[in-house]
């Protein structure tokens, strides 16, 4: 049995290096020395696809739509320090059927990247350093960790967990999914949750030092037994699943999604 | 109805970081990171909608045109937004210009007499008979003000435009729109009032 | 300005009609209008001339279904590089029930929103077991989520009286070093609990160098309050 194995992995490690060296060749173009493009096709564009990218500095923005293909665009910030951006950064991927993990080899520069992609992608993203995070269109779930920015989310259709350390949260949903969760947590920021008039939930709210706005009404602390539990909590339309917004330096806002 | 919690007191608004947010956002939009007007679009489509709605007295598919309008201009403007003001007011200043140039050159809104109906010319399914008729006569109501009381009280329910933005818009002082938009509601509410009883 | 009381309340019932008249919704048409429109600016603002884009996008669907064909073949072997990285210490023995089960496999699951779900799932459960605390622990310490790790802390403060559990939530400080907003409710419920033992452990974060102020401050106040 041994023999074969290792026989079989040596032929992987070949096909991975055809992959990977054909993913360059015939999706990634260089427009200019500081802008790449990369196009990834997508054979069942109607099975449910995951995307996962991490950015190690720079945006991130992602709009759903229509159609087969995920596009990739990706600019280098001009570095003032600097003249002179690198221009041996690159951006790749990895496919699996629907599940592509997007890299961006940055060599130091700030990368901007804008996705293109079908409506019902899961998405996790990261950014670790200077820039917001944006999802705009998208059905599928949204996770997201922005830790020095932003994180918008605008005309959303599933769920979405968000986590910033120093940003503020605005999430703005037109349909939510009767089952799923949504968290959004920051430390200094503030939080906005949009939410379509005929949401069925449980809403959990703390702010350490800061206002709570909401559309619907908040019952009082002291629901809860305990002194360590702070939530201002509501169930909208009878309660659903949790939606907790937690926030130590900032406000939190309640909005319907108009 | 809303409700306000805060550990020493209530206050009734609360100034978030949204304006400086989008200050940031149309900037970099300027400087040519396009994706970024979608949030833009998606945070005040609606409400422009609402403002050309009102300004057309219930022209629906005429004011969709013209959102998209905003949004042609905004994009081909952009590097003139500043960032001196919010981007509400920018955005706002753009519609009125919009509303100016249409109701000078064609003055075709379909005008008061159209339903509450979708462009599609079904129903809307989600209002009911009474809250339709409401809009309707809403609309009778507004196309008896004069064009500019009526732009002053359509901005005036604006979220995001102060007193001082929609005198910048209106190209006059604060202390004349606030008294323009006080006796335009009175005016609105008389009208109003004239047509229900009839 | 004259605002006598008659005046005012036409204006607020003029006020209250433009609040409670609705707009009607917007048509679907217009998003497409617009992203479609939004879509050709940015491809002019890249300069792509349309033919060979059109050339380009054949070769990359003709790429797309040999890497298809070849991700297929290989697959088996990449599929382990995608496994979520949360790992589940110390699960052996019998499982309690099919809900404690079914929650066990969920909390391994790729979406945090289903990680989540399966920690409410937990610490719903009437006496918990120390496979329970365990697992919870585990997320707490391990999961690639922070807002998933809060889940988890929030279920087991419900449980502080168990001496498992409140000696995992002292270890647990020391393993948020990429979590601080979970750092900083830790050590929130610590103060909250005036727990002592939390103290050998604080006062070696605070003397990290890029500690978040808001944390360092909490941090600083709670060692003070214990000490």
């Amino acid at each position: 049995m041994k023999p074969f194995r290792a026989l079989v992995d040596h032929r992987l490690v070949v096909i991975r290096v055809l992959i990977l060296f054909g993913s360059v060749l015939f999706t990634n173009f260089q427009l200019s020395g500081q802008t790449q493009k990369v196009l990834i096709p997508l054979d069942q564009p109607d099975l449910s696809g995951r995307l996962t990218f991490d950015n190690p500095k720079g945006s991130i923005s992602v709009t759903g739509y229509d159609g087969n293909i995920i596009v990739v665009t990706a600019t280098a910030r001009f570095n003032q320090e600097d003249s002179k951006t690198q221009n041996d950064w690159k951006l790749t991927y990895d496919q699996q059927e629907t599940n592509v993990i997007l890299y961006c080899n940055a060599q130091g520069n700030t990368i901007d990247v804008d996705i293109k992609i079908p409506r019902h992608f899961t998405l996790q993203l990261r950014s670790r350093d200077n820039g917001d995070v944006i999802v705009i269109r998208i059905n599928g779930a949204i996770e997201v960790d922005n830790a020095q920015g932003s994180i918008m989310l605008d005309n959303i259709s599933g769920s979405a967990i968000l986590n910033s350390v120093y940003g503020n949260i605005t999430a703005r949903f037109k349909e939510v999914n009767p089952d799923d969760p949504i968290m959004a947590t920051t430390i200094e920021g503030d939080i906005e949750l949009s939410l379509p008039e005929a949401t069925h939930a449980n809403l959990k709210l703390n702010t350490s030092r800061g206002n709570i706005i909401s559309v619907f009404p908040l019952l009082e602390a002291g629901q809860e037994s305990s002194p360590l539990f702070d939530w201002k909590s509501s169930k909208i339309n009878g309660g659903g699943p949790e939606y907790i917004l937690r926030t130590y330096n900032g406000d939190i806002q309640i909005k319907r999604y108009l | 109805m809303i409700f306000v919690q805060h550990r020493a007191r209530i206050i009734l608004t609360v100034q978030t970081k949204r304006p400086v947010d989008e200050i940031q956002l149309m900037i970099q939009v300027s400087q040519g990171d396009l994706a970024k007007l979608g949030i833009l679009y998606e945070r005040y489509k609606q409400s422009l909608f609402g403002y050309f709605y009102r300004v057309t007295c219930g022209d629906h598919a005429f004011s969709e045109d013209m959102v998209h309008q905003v949004f042609v201009r905004v994009l081909k403007y952009r590097s003139s937004f500043k960032g001196t003001g919010s981007f509400a007011k920018w955005v706002f200043h753009i519609a009125h210009h919009i509303a100016v140039d249409y109701s000078k050159s064609f003055r075709h809104y379909a005008g008061p007499d159209s339903l509450a109906i979708k462009p599609s010319g079904e129903p809307d399914p989600y209002k009911s008979l009474e809250q339709q008729e409401k809009i309707i006569l809403l609309n009778r109501a507004l196309s008896r003000l004069k064009e500019d009381d009526r732009e002053a009280v359509t901005l005036a329910k604006i979220q995001g435009l102060k007193y001082q933005d929609i005198a910048a818009i209106l190209d006059t002082t604060e202390g004349a729109v606030r008294v323009k938009i006080h006796r335009a509601l009175i005016e609105l509410k008389k009208i109003y009032s004239h047509l229900e009883s009839t | 300005m004259e605002n006598t009381d008659p005046k005012r309340k036409e204006i607020e019932e003029a006020e209250r009609l433009l609040d409670q008249t609705p707009i009607p919704e917007l048509t679907e048409s217009l998003d497409r209008k617009f992203y479609d429109f939004l879509d050709a600016a940015i491809t002019t603002r890249d300069q792509f001339p349309q033919r060979s884009r059109t050339a380009l996008y054949w070769y990359a669907v003709a790429a797309g279904i040999a890497l298809f064909v070849m991700g297929w073949l290989g697959g088996s072997v990449l599929s382990t590089r995608n496994k979520s990285s949360v790992e589940i210490t110390g699960l052996s023995g019998e499982v309690r029930d099919l809900r404690e089960s079914l929650a066990l496999t969920m909390i391994q699951q790729p979406l945090p929103g289903k990680r989540i779900q399966a920690i409410n799932m937990l610490a719903d459960m009437k006496n918990p077991d120390d496979k329970i605390y365990a697992t919870l622990l585990s997320t707490l310490n391990h999961d690639p989520n922070d807002n998933v790790r809060l889940v988890a802390l929030e279920a087991l403060a419900k449980h502080v009286e168990n001496d498992q559990v409140m000696a995992g939530m002292v270890e647990a400080i020391g393993q948020q070093q990429t979590s601080p907003v979970v750092l900083l409710r830790l050590t929130e419920l610590m103060a909250l609990l005036g727990e002592k033992r939390a103290l050998p452990m604080l006062k070696s974060i605070l003397e990290k160098p890029d500690l978040n102020y808001n944390i360092k401050t909490q941090i600083y106040e709670t060692v003070q309050g214990l000490s």
